[in-house]
């Protein structure tokens, strides 16, 4: 065990990766010689080479259609996006290349490509160095999106990610790459994609979230415990694949869900969490699915801290179902 | 790209040997047969039995002298006018047909649409209808090959709308970046006024220099000639000396035919390449027809692999989903008559 943060957690995964597979290649801009411009890959080019940890021109759609073509020829690449707000370039090749080859080929062709990427506010980024693209990718069959919260959950799902054998884009919250610290293994470890865990157990609201604001989310179930009000906290860690029946069994418990997320409200994520719930445990709901989001404006720079969801409005929210 | 003349013709530049006789025997039966698949095609979309497949007729040097300079192991990226590559490369007609009409059987589990016709066994990648995006994943191919020390070569032909995406640029400005072994082969489209509205410039390849890779000229009518840039192409390719930029200029209308102007060059070796043309073109029509009529007695692809082959294994939502499907299609086995006759 080691006391490590987001990163270090990050880069303990990358460097077992490289030292178990001799198929996994690093890439991205900046990622070699610098290391990354949050050092997530600092002195992995110098241990394992040149050729295996590599820098790339300034070109999303360079980065990821590289990457296809190493997968398509038998390869495990673990390309860099530097800021998620930088993958739109990309898009075409992740939607429609990416996310396609093993179905258009009938299986064929699987393309094992694991898109590291940090996301999320809260860093004075702006708008460009803010956002929170998860729906868009949810959005796509084919594509895993995996979002750890903490060094443990990092390490453990970067893993299972390169050893998938479909593409996963990783959601890293850098809000929290040095603030969220933890004892982590030193040696391999997986935590399967696809599976959340209750990180708290309580009885009158379910609070869901994944990434930076699960932080949040713990913060509120102090504040509501201080009020009486016991929560029971979700992570989802995996959107796609989405572990429906912890998250149904906590709703069926306690009666009342909240979900959190920092990307903006309209065609969220937690839409399909919603509407999910009311699918199938309506009858169990004694009061309206609430949602605290990022609102449905452009990132902001000055306001941010108000833009984004944070304990206090998950506060509120849970008071408002509970007192329903 | 209306230019008659090329700065860098491919005459000048060639060093490979020839090709010999026999070999281009071999290149022109693929010729004839390409001919006879675009008349299969063109009956088969007559038909309503396939949709998007342009036919390959006037690129046939493109595509088979190339092939002529290449070796199983090297990579294919092909566009949707070239899935006779695959039938070159020795896919069988059966399976080539099963494809392209979609039958449960099919490779590609009739996932893909006519023209993407796929061959992993075969080095030949997934065509994408979406064109440019496969240069680069052909950089990153090539890319791989030389990460793995595998000698063997990447070959991306595009047209010219290809040529004007961003895409393009990428993957050639990659692969120059990364010294790939990959060759990038644009087949201009025979109408230089359309292609003038594409592509600015009169020569593509000249784009080359400024990507730090060799931009060739060859003449399209020609597949001998087609033979020897991309074997030089791949010569360089295969010493590590980097990626190569290869300008096909198709003949336009009334322009030289590339499988008359093949055959020319085989009567004037003494063979008669008429006889090869009827005798292989007859032999060829009733294999594929054949093929073709087994394949339309297949069945389709079943309503459960509409969910196969999206990942590895099928997530929850996936099975749930599928699960419906089946259900209703059980409920209502021939669509809305069944609605009406439950409700009378």
């Amino acid at each position: 065990m080691t006391d490590m943060n987001i990163i270090q957690a990050v880069n303990s995964a990358l460097d077992i990766a490289l030292g178990e597979n001799e198929d996994v290649v690093l890439f991205g801009e900046d990622i070699g010689r610098f290391g990354g411009v949050f050092r997530a890959t600092d002195g992995l080019q110098a241990k394992h080479g040149e050729e295996r940890v590599f820098d790339t021109p300034l070109s999303e759609a360079g980065i990821i259609g590289t990457a296809i073509g190493m997968a398509l020829y038998g390869m495990t690449p673990v390309p860099e996006i530097q800021f998620s707000d930088f993958i739109y370039p990309a898009f075409d090749q992740i939607v429609n290349e990416l996310a396609k080859f093993r179905y258009r080929s009938g299986g064929q062709y699987p393309c094992p490509v694991t898109v590291r990427t940090p996301y999320g506010g809260g860093i004075r980024g702006g708008h460009y160095h803010s956002q929170s693209p998860e729906a868009y990718f949810a959005h796509t069959p084919g594509l895993k999106v995996v979002v750890p919260s903490d060094p443990y959950t990092a390490k453990g799902l970067l893993l299972a990610s390169i050893d998938d054998p479909d593409p996963v884009l990783f959601l890293e919250p850098k809000r929290v790459y040095r603030a969220s610290r933890a004892d982590v293994p030193d040696e391999a470890y997986r935590l399967p994609l696809g599976q959340a865990v209750v990180d708290r157990a309580g009885e009158h609201v379910t609070i869901v979230a994944y990434g930076a604001v699960l932080h949040e989310a713990r913060r509120a179930c102090e504040l509501l415990a201080d009020n009486d009000i016991s929560a029971e906290l979700v992570d989802l860690r995996s959107l796609v694949p989405l572990d429906e029946e912890t998250l149904l069994a906590s709703v069926r418990k306690t009666g009342r869900l909240v979900i959190v997320h920092e990307a903006p409200r309209t065609c969220g994520f937690g839409a399909e969490l919603a509407a999910l719930v009311a699918e199938k445990a309506l009858l169990h709901l004694e009061a309206p699915i609430l949602r605290v989001t990022g609102y449905d404006t452009p990132f902001p720079y000055t306001l941010e801290m108000q833009y984004l969801p944070d304990a206090l409005k998950i506060f509120e929210a849970c008071e408002t179902v509970v007192d329903f | 790209m209306a230019g008659t003349t090329s700065r860098k013709p491919a005459t000048a530049v060639a060093e490979a040997g020839p090709l010999s006789v026999g070999a281009q025997e071999t290149l022109y039966l693929a010729m004839v047969r390409s001919r006879v698949l675009d008349a299969c095609l063109a009956d088969l979309s007559r038909r309503s039995l396939v949709g998007l497949h342009p036919p390959a007729t006037g690129h046939e040097a493109h595509i088979y002298g190339a092939l002529a300079a290449l070796r199983p192991s090297d990579w294919l990226f092909p566009d949707l006018r070239m899935s006779g590559v695959t039938l070159a490369r020795g896919l069988a007609v059966s399976d080539w047909a099963r494809m392209v009409l979609g039958t449960a059987a099919a490779d590609h589990m009739g996932h893909a649409s006519s023209g993407e016709v796929t061959a992993r066994s075969l080095n030949v990648a997934s065509v994408s209808p979406l064109m440019g995006s496969h240069l680069i994943q052909a950089s990153g191919t090539a890319q791989a090959m030389k990460i793995k020390r595998a000698d063997d070569v990447a070959l991306c032909w595009f047209g010219p709308g290809a040529g004007a995406t961003g895409d393009a640029h990428v993957g050639l400005n990659f692969a120059a970046v990364y010294k790939a072994p990959a060759i990038f082969y644009l087949c201009t489209s025979g109408d230089s006024a359309a292609d003038a509205e594409r592509l600015g410039g009169d020569s593509f390849a000249d784009r080359g220099e400024g990507y730090g890779m060799p931009g060739l000229t060859v003449d399209g009518s020609d597949a001998v000639a087609v033979y020897e840039v991309v074997q030089q192409a791949v010569s360089r390719a295969r010493a590590g000396e980097g990626p190569t930029l290869i300008e096909g200029r198709t003949p336009g209308a009334g322009g030289p035919d590339p499988v008359a102007v093949l055959a020319a060059r085989l009567d004037n070796a003494g063979v008669d390449s008429a006889a090869i043309a009827r005798d292989a073109s007859t032999a060829f029509e009733a294999e594929l027809r054949g093929a073709i009529e087994a394949v339309q007695g297949e069945a389709p692809p079943s309503t459960s692999s509409l969910f196969e082959q999206v990942f590895a294994e099928p997530s929850p939502q996936l099975e749930e989903q599928r699960a419906g499907l089946l259900a209703h299609r059980n409920r209502f086995p021939t669509g809305l008559g069944d609605l009406e006759e439950s409700s009378s």
